[in-house]
């Protein structure tokens, strides 16, 4: 019984490191995007003035595609483009809570909780199908 | 302007995201998808960080937290899908009731705990939902049980769709599912439901961002800003007093909510 109560504990310490590191993270990269773009030092994107406008006039952007792959966002990274820095801290910041979920998995299998374990990798399978179903429609 | 959000959020015990989403769309202009495309993501900012300091403290209840996290997901999956079929004015419509409930709820005086120490519910019981917390206050461990956990499961069905839908936490919903229906003490609902609602606030979100709904130089600014404002907020906490700002702020919520009822019922004011 004390065993069970000390491991929940340190798994209660690992999600809470995980979370405040991941934040800081994230904050830093979309933050380092931001600068890049305010300062005009990252490489820019022709198309992002256009974007601006349209957002504010209230359009629908027909022709925006969001980057969805990993290739394009490390190639973008490697060109120091801000608005790549920007969807890399903000795709880590979505990451973030399902990573939670696949490390509260793992814990739930240390202790041989099947039940939760179950539980635990039906909430993973259904943040993971919101990125496949997002893609399809 | 996301850094008030985040102040106010962190202060209220409510995401930033119910202030996010009329902000963009009624002073900015911008449409409500990519508003609650921004919104969703600065929700899971906050959430995180606020979660990480209450799971340290031992407060949130992570098993309880997983089992609602099937019916939050699951209903932030549903909104998130059935968003796009939506006429943009019944979205505002949603949204304007959600906010008059929030403010209802801020404005009734919380009634205090109704622990219970033992349980029938089955749930409760086999899956030991069970647990105790450490109060500071009392100074010692408080023991409490779960009860109504289908009750509890379906009303967070519905929190999750709100969220998929609006781009909120809807912490607003979560707190008393967990408070009022299933009897979790007020401290531990509201760790939990923070603690959910970065993973309910992801299910969405991935959608979203599939979708080309998440614009990053909108949703960028807004989520350092509401990160900004989260910590800031935190450390102004403990030197307001936080009756004066809770009646400042149901002003606001409510201007904002008739606002947006208004552009819902094809009204515009500007």
């Amino acid at each position: 019984m004390i065993d069970k109560k000390q491991e929940l504990i340190r798994a209660e310490l690992i999600i809470s490191f995980l979370l405040r590191t991941g934040v800081i993270v994230c904050g830093a990269v979309i933050g380092l995007g931001l600068f890049l773009r305010l300062t005009h030092l990252g490489a820019v994107d022709q198309s992002s003035p256009q974007i601006i406008s349209d957002l504010l006039s209230g359009g629908v952007l027909t022709s925006y595609q969001p980057v969805s792959s990993l290739w394009d966002v490390l190639n973008g990274i490697a060109d120091g483009r801000s608005d790549i820095f920007m969807t890399a801290g903000l795709l880590l910041l979505i990451a973030l809570p399902i990573v939670r979920v696949a490390m509260t998995v793992i814990v739930f299998f240390h202790e041989r909780d099947w039940p939760f374990m179950s539980i635990t990798l039906f909430v993973l399978a259904v943040l993971l199908s919101g990125v496949f179903l997002g893609r399809a429609l | 302007m996301s850094i008030g959000a985040g102040i106010f959020g962190a202060i209220l015990g409510l995401g930033g995201g119910v202030l996010i989403v009329p902000i963009l769309t009624l002073f900015y202009g911008v449409n409500i998808r990519y508003a609650v495309g921004a919104s969703i993501v600065s929700v899971i900012a906050t959430s995180s960080g606020a979660a990480a300091t209450y799971v340290k403290d031992h407060i949130t209840n992570i098993r309880v937290a997983m089992l609602l996290e099937v019916a939050t997901t699951l209903g932030a999956l549903a909104g998130a899908m059935l968003s796009p079929f939506l006429p943009t004015q019944a979205l505002f419509f949603v949204f304007s009731l959600i906010l008059i409930y929030s403010a209802v709820a801020m404005f009734r005086k919380k009634s205090g705990d109704h622990v219970v120490t033992e349980t029938d519910d089955w749930f409760a019981n086999k899956l030991s939902l069970n647990s105790s917390y450490p109060d500071h206050l009392l100074g010692r461990e408080v023991s409490y049980a779960v009860t109504h956990v289908p009750f509890g499961f379906s009303l967070m069905l519905g929190a999750g769709v709100i969220s998929g839908l609006l781009g909120i936490g809807s912490g607003a919903l979560k707190v008393p599912a967990m408070d009022t229906a299933m009897r979790l003490p007020i401290k531990v609902s509201s760790a939990t439901s923070n603690f959910m609602i970065g993973v309910t606030a992801a299910a969405s979100a991935g959608a979203y961002y599939m979708r080309g709904d998440i614009i990053p130089f909108l949703a960028a600014p807004i989520a350092i800003g509401v990160l900004l404002g989260s910590w800031l907020g935190t450390k102004l906490m403990m030197r307001l007093h936080s009756t004066m700002i809770r009646k400042m702020f149901l002003i606001v919520l409510l201007v904002i909510a008739v606002e947006m009822g208004l552009k819902g019922l094809g009204v515009n004011i500007r």
